[in-house]
């Protein structure tokens, strides 16, 4: 089933990058491709190679009981390895709504969530060229919480 | 885990969560093939692009006026 996809408008008009993050306008043309290749088959409906989880799961699916991924789970935050890819060894694809364990690993990662609970509206929140597995909520230039709805306790101004 | 990081976290552990709103959300182009859909990519980066050019001159003018 084809799904909506749009940008977080922080990620669409941000040029930071680091290591393990890269907004839209700082991608490097080969990584663009990746991110386009995922946008393209989530659109049409197409099934995905790549692995495709929750990011406050393991690589068996089981809930990390890490202080750290609590923001990932509250934001609902996903991630899709999106290539390049070996070919090599057997693997699986999947439709995006579907977790896939058995997809095909890579440096690069979308990071993503549903903007709606009929899961037709998909929001990409960031890119990371080299995945690191599980980032810390506040390393350096880690966006995903905070583009993804949650809000620290230092932003909040009692009434 | 350093006592700092579990201060950090339990930031966000005493936050509260709010939804994504639509004044988030940019949409992607469509198309009705692969390749309509690439190609439709490929321009709109090109204009997000140039788009953020003029922006950054713009305001290196009005940092140069003040």
């Amino acid at each position: 089933m084809p799904a909506e996809v749009f940008f977080h408008n922080k990620f669409k008009g941000s040029t930071a990058r680091t290591t393990f993050f890269s907004d839209y306008l700082a991608l490097l043309p080969s990584e663009d491709n990746l991110l386009s290749d995922f946008i393209i088959k989530v659109k049409l409906g197409m099934d995905l190679e790549g692995r495709n989880k929750s990011s406050w799961t393991d690589t068996n699916d089981a809930e990390m009981k890490s202080l750290k991924l609590t923001s990932y789970k509250l934001c609902k935050l996903w991630h899709y390895h999106a290539g390049p890819f070996t070919g090599l060894g057997s693997f699986t694809s999947k439709n995006v709504r579907m977790t896939n364990l058995s997809g095909q690993t890579s440096a690069a990662v979308v990071h993503y969530k549903w903007y709606d609970s009929a899961q037709t509206k998909l929001v990409i929140i960031a890119f990371s060229p080299v995945h690191k597995p599980f980032p810390g909520a506040n390393d350096v230039g880690n966006p995903l919480s905070l583009r993804s709805g949650l809000l620290l306790s230092n932003d909040l101004i009692p009434a | 885990m350093t006592s700092k990081q579990n201060k950090d976290d339990e930031k966000f552990l005493f936050s509260r969560s709010r939804d994504l709103s639509e004044s988030d959300l940019v949409a992607t182009p469509d198309g009705q093939t692969y390749e309509e859909i690439r190609a439709a990519l490929r321009e709109f980066r090109a204009q997000a692009i140039a788009e953020h050019k003029a922006k950054a001159i713009i305001e290196a003018k009005l940092h140069h006026h003040n």
